[in-house]
């Protein structure tokens, strides 16, 4: 069993199969980085909130893959959609990514507007 | 000499021309957005101006607003940098109206090699073998299919004023075409103010070659070797070296030679790359040549001990270059690793976050062009690029080494990035042998992800042993701070 050994801030040591390692973690409310010898590991909060967490309008949701800004929205609430169809552009850094829709359905909800900016795990498309 | 000069940009490259003006003598002015008020380039600088705004048209990209500022804070000269207005024909002009002086090529040139489809017709005049394409405005309809066709499958679209894979696809078959161009002019229109894109034959597994050129507004002109940028993705580079692994003694003269016949043709001063393309049997297809100082010269610096930002600043002063061809040569071998705000376990999508916690390490033979700053937020307004890692070995095996010691020692928490990917590809076996190519870095991704899963496991059941609470989250730490809450105003952070 992985062992932690001490802990003082940034810095702290594990053992792992008898042997002692070195790192340096970063802990926020939401999730804590580790940098060891192996690489740097990231570790979500299990207990962090979740972002804009209504039970049951999280079904069938699309959320944002990345930060970024809504530069164009190809789809209105009450369409009619295909598995496969472009929804939502977001561009982030000069980058565009195709939001598409994972499955045959109808739009329910469009939670952005064209120009907005968006977290990484923003809700941006509700399909029912 | 120049007495004072501007920088138009920002981040890593706003802050190494102002460290070389420093050491030449030369007062700095900076300029900046609104999210890099903060940033220490403007702290660096003897003056820094406020652009007033986000996005890039409205700050970097803002020609007037950057002249009126020159203009008031009298400067000699403008370096732009890379990016942005560096290979803007309109703002060199521009400056030349205002007489001031731009840190490049002239208008001319700019203008010349900056469209894709005219500085091709150099290529062919020059004698230099070019990619079959297609030299023009691409059609709409029936006769951009038909065009498709005549060049074949796998095709490659590019912004004709691009550079950096902004506004590039790569089209695999006819249904997508449409789509496809369509979503490069957007990026194009957004990035080059320009949608113009052209077509040309995409080649599977190809290697980068680019040679550095430096010329005089004498005539006279010499190139620096060239520089292998062969591991990318998305096509935006990742790992950079020089000398190329992929050249024979006779093969980069032929090369080096080429590149020169190409700026000799069109009477090229300043710094500037020639692209080429060498394909699996040795052919080499020029592409491009980028009339700006690139992102990868420090590993040219490392091996020629030229300083390319000092030399363009003096050409531009009207200087002689002060060597010619037959002074230059290489010693030993350098690698730059980008460091970029993505993830590679997200599909390499850009992520945000802060620099929590930084350790650069300083040691013999490495070198780190970063804008990274221990504390603050980095936001996906601009380029995803934050920091450059270069080292210089005595042969390519020993630069490989410090590399990984120096990839395993430097330290960024609090944002994702891809410090273990460049890692990871270093140690390939494609890599030591030098028989990567460009589309080396999917094919790999799945082997990257099982590799860090036993250490992933064994880390897991010991985090609650951290505190999760310490500090607030990154997007909270920035409403706080100091000068941000304009960039904040469309966050929706529910």
């Amino acid at each position: 069993m992985p062992k932690l050994l001490s802990i003082t801030p940034p810095r702290f040591t594990i053992e792992i199969d008898g042997k002692t390692y070195s790192g340096i973690f970063y802990a926020s409310a939401d999730f804590v980085d580790l940098h060891l010898p192996q690489g740097n590991f990231r570790f979500e909060n299990p207990n962090k909130k979740k972002k804009r967490s209504t039970s049951s309008s999280h079904e069938g949701g699309l959320t944002a893959p990345m930060p970024g800004k809504v530069v164009k929205i190809l789809i209105k609430e009450g369409d009619g959609i295909k598995k496969g169809d472009v929804l939502m552009i977001l561009e982030a850094m000069k980058m565009e990514h195709k939001i598409t829709s994972p499955r045959d359905g109808v739009v329910k909800k469009v939670f952005f507007q064209e120009g907005e900016r968006v977290s990484q795990g923003a809700d941006l498309v509700e399909v029912a | 000499m120049f007495k004072k000069i501007l920088i138009a940009n920002r981040g890593e490259i706003a802050r190494r021309v102002i460290h070389a003006a420093r050491e030449m003598g030369i007062a700095t002015v900076a300029v900046y957005s609104d999210p890099d008020a903060d940033s220490l380039a403007v702290k660096e600088a003897d003056e820094a101006y406020p652009l007033n705004g986000i996005e890039s048209a409205e700050t970097y990209l803002d020609i007037s607003k950057i002249l009126k500022i020159a203009q008031d804070a009298k400067v000699d000269a403008i370096h732009p940098g890379y990016g942005f207005l560096s290979e803007n024909a309109s703002f060199a002009e521009a400056c030349q109206k205002a007489k001031i002086k731009f840190i490049g090529p002239e208008p001319k040139a700019l203008k010349l090699l900056g469209s894709k489809v005219a500085s091709k017709k150099l290529g062919q005049k020059a004698k230099v073998p070019v990619v079959p394409g297609f030299e023009g405005e691409l059609p709409h309809g029936k006769a951009l299919q038909k065009l498709a066709e005549e060049i074949g499958y796998p095709l490659l679209i590019k912004a004709a004023a691009g550079g950096g894979g902004k506004g590039m696809r790569v089209v695999h078959k006819a249904e997508e075409l449409e789509e496809m161009v369509a979503g490069a002019e957007r990026e194009a229109l957004a990035f080059f103010k320009d949608k113009t894109l052209f077509i040309e034959k995409y080649f599977e597994n190809p290697k980068h070659i680019e040679v550095q050129v430096l010329g005089d507004e004498k005539g006279n002109l010499v190139h620096l070797f060239e520089r292998e940028c062969s591991v990318q993705r998305r096509h935006q580079k990742m790992i950079e070296e020089t000398p190329s692994p992929s050249l024979t003694p006779a093969l980069q003269k032929e090369i080096c030679g080429a590149a020169l016949k190409i700026v000799k043709e069109a009477h090229y001063f300043s710094a500037g790359t020639v692209e080429f393309l060498l394909d699996s049997k040795g052919n080499f297809y020029f592409l491009e040549v980028n009339t700006r100082l690139q992102v990868e010269h420090p590993i040219t610096e490392m091996v020629t001990g030229v300083d390319l930002v000092k030399a363009q600043i003096r050409i531009a002063a009207g200087e002689t270059l002060p060597f010619r061809q037959e002074d230059l040569s290489q010693r030993g071998h350098s690698i730059e690793c980008r460091l970029y705000a993505e993830d590679p376990e997200n599909n390499f999508l850009p992520a945000e976050g802060s620099a929590a916690v930084l350790v650069e390490p300083v040691r013999p033979g490495v070198r780190i062009d970063s804008a990274l700053e221990e504390g603050k937020p980095i936001l996906p307004f601009y380029d995803p690029m934050l920091a450059k890692l270069i080292v210089w070995g005595e042969n390519r095996e020993d630069a490989i080494r410090k590399m990984d010691a120096l990839l395993r020692d430097f330290v960024l928490l609090g944002i994702r990035h891809n410090l273990d990917f460049l890692r990871f590809f270093l140690e390939t076996k494609d890599f030591a042998s030098g028989k990567y190519h460009t589309h080396s870095v999917s094919a790999l991704m799945e082997k990257y992800q099982k590799g860090r899963e036993t250490m992933r496991q064994a880390l897991v059941s010991l985090v609650p042993q951290f505190p999760m609470r310490a500090a607030a989250s990154p997007i909270q730490t920035l409403k706080s701070g100091s000068g941000f809450s304009p960039a904040l105003e469309g966050f929706r952070n529910a």
